[in-house]
């Protein structure tokens, strides 16, 4: 199995949650909202073209618009490997993590 | 509506030009939109900004990465294809690589002789007096009179200093000694102490300011002081020498030790005396002896102006009539441009750095075409590489790019092995060429910048054209089938092969005319007998008892004739005039005092009248010999008629008893000099000359050695041959032949690496074609014949182009030598057949394998 960055995995969240709205905006704002932190635009475009390469997700184009300069969006959309490869890399966390909530639970007592 | 700001948005643009990227741009432009209904213009303009210099760094990488990943895939295929294409991959490296070592070898050798007395700091203000007793004022000679430097100084104020320096001879050896160390010595000089303010000599001991300004003063270099005195301190010790070889000991103070002078000086010497122990009149103006002066100028641009002043100078301090002129030779055209006779070492020779980094680069530039041919011959194979890469969507630059790192890799690599082989070839160079270039200056960064150059220029020479040619390629053509073969290219490859078959058979010929020329001076009847001539030097003893060891040394029957003279061939020459009274013309004489045995003794041959043996007839009138050329440029037409005429030679006057024929004293690159013997006595001589019979060589030379033991013990036994001295004369040119022998095989070797790469391709190619020749009922030697014939026309053809301009460049450098061998048809056709013959055999290897081949074996797949 391969292990994803944490920016990877968290795009790979997004577009599974965002299901069929999942383009770079829509990815873009999840990951602001969810860590609260100013990150770059572009920053979030390069796991996408990553993952794309590795065949964990597919693209689809959607239709050009007025408000974005007559260029077309870019679809994301989840593969099975894509699944498979979040899937392994939930289940490596939680066992690297197990045990470990009680420790932090105690030491916040002490 | 609201638009981005328009610089930002071009950046943008620049930065995300790739497919891909669009849905990038046109996100960014959404957001901005959004942005821009509830934000302010200003504040999501600068947002904006922001973003896009937020987003440089990740394109910068994602750059770089995909160019390291082709990078990386280019190198893959260009290893795979050296692999297996071993034989073109090791004829491209070698032939470059060989090519590089020579340039290098060259650029050394260059570089060194460009580096003459660079290292004095004054270099560019020192200039050397040079002399002229022609009418033109051509300089003539390097020597001269002793008085005209310190008049230079007390006339003209841009006149700094000056230095003069005193050679006893040409070519001569004088006796040194200390205690039991007893030596000849050749570079024994007298020189004023200026010399050490002027020139960069500098010493380890002693003070240069005084060291030679007393008489009887002198300075040794290090090896010298080593060679008399091993570890004893030097200074202040007396050493005994006879500089004027007149048998009177001179004695000198050692005032100091100079450091071993550098390769790369003109002036090499291993003794300074002080120019104030000379015994002669050093203000004279008149004559010419083995004399320098040297002047150091305020500033190099008053050299001209000088110059223009120096005849008014001679007529203000001399005489109205000069009878030579002088002019200023600057120091650093010294070694490289100067010509003239008696310089104090041989120099080199502008010509010969012309010829031999044109030489390389011809090597070098074979090379390339090798390169060239092979590549553009081979695109064939790599037409379905280039065809797919353009499927998959390369664009033509990047295509281009490729073959030209591919030829740039290995241009870089053959560098590499270059280096190896100059290191390698350098100390058989050194040899060759009396160098002592060392590897360090391998190591010197303006070498590895310079190389570099070489090596980028080379991949660029060689790669260019394939480079274009390859990723021109339509991939429809390539793919479709399997035999899209270009006829554009065989063309261009057949005019290759022709340029380098016409630079190496123009290196082939140039090399037989030199060949021919050595082996031609060798052989050349001097006008005396030089095999087996051994020449000492007289010293006081010996003329004492000449006569007694003569009497000793004819006992052995293998020394033939003895005979003493005032001067021998090679070893430098004095003039005086000679006017016949019949006719007007001062004639120039070289003058020899000779015994009564010199013309036996040296084979010279009457012409005409009788031999003389003494000096003196009984009326009280001098008998001389002249020489053919004498009588020539008197104007007679027979000798016979110049016998008995009367004639004044200086201050003698006498007549002429016979003529004998020409000598040549000095190198084949001058004239026959005219020349007047007369007997004289032996205190006037300087050279004792023995004829030895060939057998028993070494024994003969024992027994003169033991007679000289027993009988002159005070003075070292040393001689010479007159054979090798007149070869020495020669040396630099016959080092420039072997050079040359040597870069022409190089030439050709890689002109036909290059040609068997082809006739394989060729071969390769023509497999069906042959096959079904010879199903259809060809003769091996049909095809044989029928493969050859298209290289050799070509090689043939190669020849007529170079011919022309061999023989004018050689007709060039024969024009060198007063005597010259002739240039006939026989070297064209010697080097057309060894180039053909050459090509054939080289060819050969390939042709005879095709046709051999088993038909089946090549028509079996279709």
């Amino acid at each position: 199995m391969e292990i994803l960055t944490k920016l990877e995995e968290m795009v790979l969240i997004a577009v599974l949650k965002l299901k069929n709205k999942a383009y770079g905006i829509s990815i873009y704002n999840f990951i602001t909202e969810l860590t609260g932190k100013d990150v770059s635009v572009s920053s979030v475009y390069f796991p996408l073209e990553r993952l794309v390469r590795k065949g964990y997700l597919q693209t689809l184009k959607g239709d050009p618009t007025p408000q974005r300069g007559g260029l077309s969006k870019r679809y994301y959309r989840m593969t099975k490997a894509g699944i498979k490869a979040l899937k392994e890399n939930r289940k490596l966390y939680e066992t690297a993590w197990m045990g470990i909530p009680d420790i932090l639970e105690s030491s916040k007592e002490g | 509506m609201n638009k981005p700001p328009k610089v930002a948005r071009f950046l943008l643009r620049i930065l995300s030009s790739r497919e891909r990227d669009e849905a990038f741009r046109g996100d960014m432009e959404e957001l901005y939109f959004n942005r821009s209904e509830y934000q302010g213009t200003w504040r999501s303009r600068s947002w904006y900004w922001r973003e896009v210099f937020r987003s440089i760094p990740r394109f910068f990488i994602e750059f770089f990465r995909w160019r390291i990943t082709m990078l990386g895939n280019y190198i893959k295929i260009v290893f795979r294809n050296m692999q297996r294409h071993k034989g073109y991959t090791f004829i491209n490296t070698a032939g470059i690589a060989v090519g590089i070592a020579c340039t290098i070898i060259i650029f050394l050798w260059v570089q060194d002789e460009l580096s003459y007395d660079r290292f004095h700091q004054k270099a560019e203000r020192i200039y050397r007096v040079v002399f002229s007793s022609a009418d033109d004022g051509i300089p003539t000679n390097a020597n001269g009179s002793y008085g005209v430097g310190p008049a230079l100084k007390k006339d003209f104020p841009e006149v700094m200093e000056t230095v003069r320096i005193r050679k006893m001879g040409q070519n001569v050896k004088r006796y040194v000694g200390y205690q039991d160390n007893k030596f000849y010595e050749s570079r024994f000089f007298f020189a004023e102490p200026s010399l050490f303010t002027v020139f960069d000599f500098p010493l380890i001991k002693g003070d240069p300011e005084e060291a030679l300004t007393a008489p009887n003063s002198i300075v040794l270099t290090e090896d010298t002081a080593q060679k008399y005195f091993g570890k004893q301190d030097p200074l202040g010790k007396i050493i005994e020498a006879d500089p004027y070889n007149d048998g009177e000991l001179m004695l000198f103070h050692v005032t100091g030790i100079a450091k071993n002078v550098p390769r790369n000086s003109h002036f090499q010497f291993d003794f300074l005396a002080s120019y104030s122990s000379l015994k002669e009149d050093t203000t004279a103006f008149g004559g010419y002896y083995q004399h320098y002066t040297y002047v150091l100028l305020n500033s190099t641009s008053s050299a001209q102006s000088l110059n223009n002043k120096l005849l008014d100078f001679l007529h203000r301090n001399w005489r109205e009539d000069p009878w030579y002129t002088i002019s200023l030779q600057p120091l650093l055209d010294i070694h490289l441009h100067s010509r003239l006779r008696s310089e104090i070492e041989p120099n080199g020779n502008i010509l010969y750095v012309y010829i031999f980094t044109a030489v390389a680069l011809f090597v070098l530039l074979i090379a390339c075409i090798n390169f060239m041919n092979l590549a553009t011959a081979r695109a064939v194979k790599r037409a379905k590489e280039v065809g797919m890469r353009k499927v998959v969507g390369a664009r033509k630059n990047q295509l281009i790019f490729q073959f030209l790192g591919e030829s740039l890799l290995l241009s870089f690599v053959s560098a590499l092995a270059a280096v190896l082989v100059v290191i390698i070839a350098l100390p058989q160079f050194n040899n060759l060429t009396g160098k002592g270039i060392t590897i360090t200056a391998l190591s010197n960064p303006s070498f590895i910048s310079g190389l570099s150059i070489i090596a980028l220029m080379v991949g660029l020479l060689a790669g260019v054209y394939p480079a274009f040619f390859l990723s021109a390629y339509k991939p429809v053509n390539t793919l479709r089938s399997r035999s899209s073969r270009s006829v554009s290219g065989t063309v261009l490859r057949k005019g290759l092969v022709i340029f380098q078959f016409v630079l190496s058979i123009g290196i082939i010929v140039s090399t037989l005319i030199v060949q021919k020329q050595m082996k031609f001076i060798q052989s050349r009847n001097l006008g005396y007998d030089k095999e087996q001539i051994m020449v000492i030097s007289l010293n006081k003893d010996l003329r004492q008892n000449y006569e007694a060891l003569r009497n000793e040394l004819l006992k052995d029957h293998s020394i033939e004739n003895m005979a003493t003279s005032s001067l021998v061939p090679t070893r430098g020459s004095y003039h005086l005039n000679l006017r016949f009274e019949d006719r007007n013309d001062e004639l120039t004489q070289v003058i020899y005092e000779i015994d009564e045995e010199f013309v036996d003794t040296y084979g010279i041959k009457l012409l005409a009248g009788e031999n003389i043996q003494s000096s003196r007839s009984s009326d009280g009138t001098a008998k001389i010999l002249v020489s053919e050329q004498t009588t020539k440029e008197a104007g007679y037409t027979y000798h016979q008629e110049a016998v008995g005429k009367s004639f004044i030679l200086g201050e003698i006057r006498g007549h002429i008893a016979g003529i004998v024929n020409d000598m040549n004293i000095y190198s084949l690159h001058r004239p026959s000099l005219s020349i007047t013997y007369f007997i004289n006595h032996i205190s006037s001589h300087n050279y004792l000359s023995i004829r030895i019979r060939p057998h028993n060589f070494s024994e003969t030379l024992r027994y003169i050695q033991t007679k000289w033991q027993e009988m002159i013990p005070n003075y070292p036994f040393d001689y010479f041959f007159l054979d090798e001295s007149f070869e020495q004369m020669h040396l630099s040119d016959k080092k420039m032949g072997e050079i040359f022998s040597i870069f022409s095989l190089l030439a050709v070797f890689v002109a036909c690496m290059g040609l068997f790469g082809l006739a394989a391709h060729t071969a390769q190619q023509k497999t069906k074609e042959i096959g079904i020749r010879k199903i259809l009922g060809a003769s091996i030697s049909n095809i044989y014949l029928q493969l050859s014939w298209d290289f050799i026309k070509w090689v043939a053809l190669a020849n007529i182009i170079a011919w022309p301009a061999a023989y004018y460049a050689m007709k060039k450098w024969l024009q060198n030598f007063a005597f010259r061998t002739s240039v006939g048809w026989d070297i064209f056709i010697l080097s057309a057949g060894l180039a053909v013959a050459v090509a054939l055999i080289t060819v050969s290897f390939q042709s005879l394998k095709a046709a051999r081949s088993n038909p089946a074996d090549s028509l079996r797949f279709e």
